[in-house]
This record gives structure tokens, C-alpha cells and sequence, in this order.
């Protein structure tokens, strides 16, 4: 079972305005609302989406309208490559222990090439923390203005990587629901089920209990 | 979510793809990130994305990190299997910039010795509630 499941009550939802969904992980979030800025143009090319780490209130103006912005030569080099060799060589040593399949990434699925690493990947140490810490220095102030709150609650809630071996092929497109969310009773039972449990949630329904 | 591409992203090794948010009348378009290593893709957890197929003879390593605002304690703690437990919620943006200039250990640098493998663990959380 590869989805959490929540226990909120329909009146708490409600009162906190709080809204569950599943991200492509399959895990839960509740985001905090924000003012909705809808977009101005159709999007055509990847440069349209490009922003500047110092301009963070345009490039967080971006990321609102289109729910996108790339930020461009942000890490240094020898450190990307450090980090990508290691990946690359500790990835390839996990695919054979898993089974060998080449399979785009599925987000902790253990029968799935690209995988998402745990312990290794603390932000306190090695060759992550110093990415981590060149993202915080970068795009501090971006993730400060786009998520609406200080830095004191700005939380790094995931911190993983995905290596996609030649021959994988595409993942499937993803995405959390679109609002209006629905709410909607599931039994327990299907909700054991990961698979049902994700396609409603695909749907809609993004209150389970 | 943030995606630092950490190689050279051409069309062959399946980088990240986006349909970022249009007018409801405009049509949405895939726009595979063609980017530099070193480059950080931000996308909304709304829109849609996938990676593509690694049609190329290298793999293509990336990292990502989701980041949210602790939105008056709603967060759920027990959400991620990326982190470790005891790490979850506490590392802030804050927290981190604290850290700026601290230097990385040569050990961890070139060699491939900073990272283990670890088994890959699938943590079925309890059910949480908010009250």
C-alpha cells in the first residue's frame, strides 16, 4: 500500500479550509491557501518560464500565474556533477536489488528503477546538504514570497532523487487535483486498496476515512 | 516542488515535462525543461508533470525537494519517506540559511562515498488526525 490514509473529520475540514490531496507521490498534503492569479497567456516555451533568483517577487508572480518557473545555472557545476556521480553509481547498485526493471519512476514503488533514496539524503550532511544550502541561498527569498510565509515556516518537506536509467520510459503524466476539490466518503476498505485509493483521488475525491 | 537537474537535460534522456497553467481558453502545451546542469525547475504540485522516456545511454539523476508553508500546524508530519523521521518539519528555510558557508566535507566530494545505498523503505503511516 503505497498511499497514507487521513482521518480528518468533515467539520474540521471544513472549519480549517484545509484541503487534501494526493501529489503524484501519493501522499497527502494541505496546502495553504493561496490567491489564486490566473494566467495571463498561453505558455509556448521553456523561456518564457525562466526567472531570476533575485527578482523573486516577479519570479513568484510567474510561478503563480503558471504554476511554473525555471530558474537557470543555479548550482554550481562540480557540485551537480559530484552529486549526479553518486546517484548514478549508489542508483544503479539498488536497481539490481530491486528487480531489475526499467521503469520510470513511481515514487517509492519497490518494483521501480528510479528510486527515491531516504537517510541518505538528510539535508544536515554531505553533498545534499551543500545543495540544499546553495537552494536556500538562492531561492530563498523565491520560496519566502510564492508559499506566502517567512522563512521560519517555510519547511523542506521531502528531499529525495529519482535516477531513470536508459530505457525507462515516460512516466505517467500527474498531477494533484484541480479545485474545486470534493469531498468524499471511502470505506476503509477501499482505501486499503492503493490503486482505488489513487484513482480517487485523481478524480476528486480527496477526503479519505 | 523543486527539481534540480543535476546533468545536461537533452531531448534523449527523458527530462522533466510540464503543462504549465494557461487561460481556459488557450491550449495547453508539453514543454520537455531542455536545461543546463546546476538549473532548478519549480513547479506547483497542481501541475501537470511527468518524466520523459530516457530513450539516451546515460541516466539521468535528479534531485527534488517539496517545500510548504507550515500553514498553522495543518501540515502533516508523517508524510514523507524521503527524510528521515526524526528530520521531518525540522528543517526550515531558515534553518538552512543558517547553514550558508559551511564547507563540505572533501569526503564527500568526487569520491563515491558520501552516499550509501540503503534499502528502500515504504512507510505506511498511520492514520493522522487534525483536531
Amino acid at each position: 500500500m503505497h498511499c497514507l490514509v487521513a482521518s480528518l473529520t468533515r467539520a474540521t475540514c471544513l472549519q480549517a479550509r484545509a484541503i487534501l490531496h494526493f501529489d503524484c507521490g501519493r501522499r497527502m498534503m494541505l496546502p495553504r491557501p493561496r490567491t489564486p492569479e490566473p494566467p495571463t497567456h498561453g505558455v509556448t516555451s521553456m523561456h518564457e518560464l525562466v526567472a531570476l533568483p533575485s527578482r523573486a517577487q516577479q519570479a513568484a508572480s510567474l510561478f503563480a500565474r503558471h504554476g511554473v518557473a525555471v530558474f537557470d545555472g543555479v548550482l554550481p557545476a562540480d557540485l551537480c556533477a559530484a552529486l549526479a556521480s553518486e546517484l548514478a553509481i549508489n542508483g544503479s547498485r539498488q536497481r539490481d536489488v530491486v528487480n531489475g526493471k526499467l521503469r520510470s519512476d513511481t515514487v517509492g514503488d519497490p518494483n521501480d528503477a528510479s528510486l527515491r533514496w531516504n537517510s541518505a539524503q538528510s539535508p544536515a550532511r554531505g553533498l545534499v546538504g551543500a545543495v540544499l544550502r546553495h537552494v536556500a541561498q538562492h531561492l530563498g527569498a523565491f520560496l519566502v514570497a510564492a508559499l506566502g510565509a517567512g522563512a521560519e515556516e517555510v519547511q523542506l518537506l521531502e528531499c529525495g532523487s529519482i535516477v531513470s536509467y536508459p530505457g525507462a520510459p515516460a512516466q505517467t503524466w500527474c498531477a494533484a487535483p484541480p479545485p474545486p476539490y470534493q469531498h468524499a466518503l471511502l470505506s476503509p476498505r477501499l482505501t486499503a486498496q492503493a490503486d482505488c485509493a489513487w484513482q480517487a483521488c485523481r478524480l476528486g475525491f480527496t477526503q479519505l476515512v | 516542488m523543486l527539481q534540480l537537474q543535476l546533468v545536461d537535460m537533452d531531448s534523449t534522456i527523458g527530462p522533466i515535462e510540464v503543462r504549465p497553467f494557461v487561460p481556459l481558453d488557450t491550449e495547453q502545451v508539453d514543454l520537455p525543461m531542455l536545461l543546463k546542469a546546476g538549473s532548478i525547475v519549480a513547479y506547483d504540485s497542481k501541475v501537470w508533470h511527468r518524466g520523459g522516456a530516457n530513450v539516451g545511454n546515460t541516466p539521468r539523476p535528479v534531485l527534488y525537494t517539496t517545500w510548504m508553508a507550515a500553514d498553522d500546524g495543518l501540515l502533516p508530519r508523517n508524510m514523507g519517506y524521503t527524510i528521515a523521521h526524526a528530520e521531518m518539519g525540522a528543517w526550515t528555510l531558515a534553518r538552512l540559511q543558517e547553514r550558508e558557508g559551511e564547507p563540505v566535507s572533501p569526503r564527500h566530494v568526487g569520491a563515491a562515498s558520501g552516499l550509501q545505498s540503503v534499502p528502500i523503505e515504504i512507510e505506511v503511516a498511520p492514520a493522522f488526525s487534525v483536531s
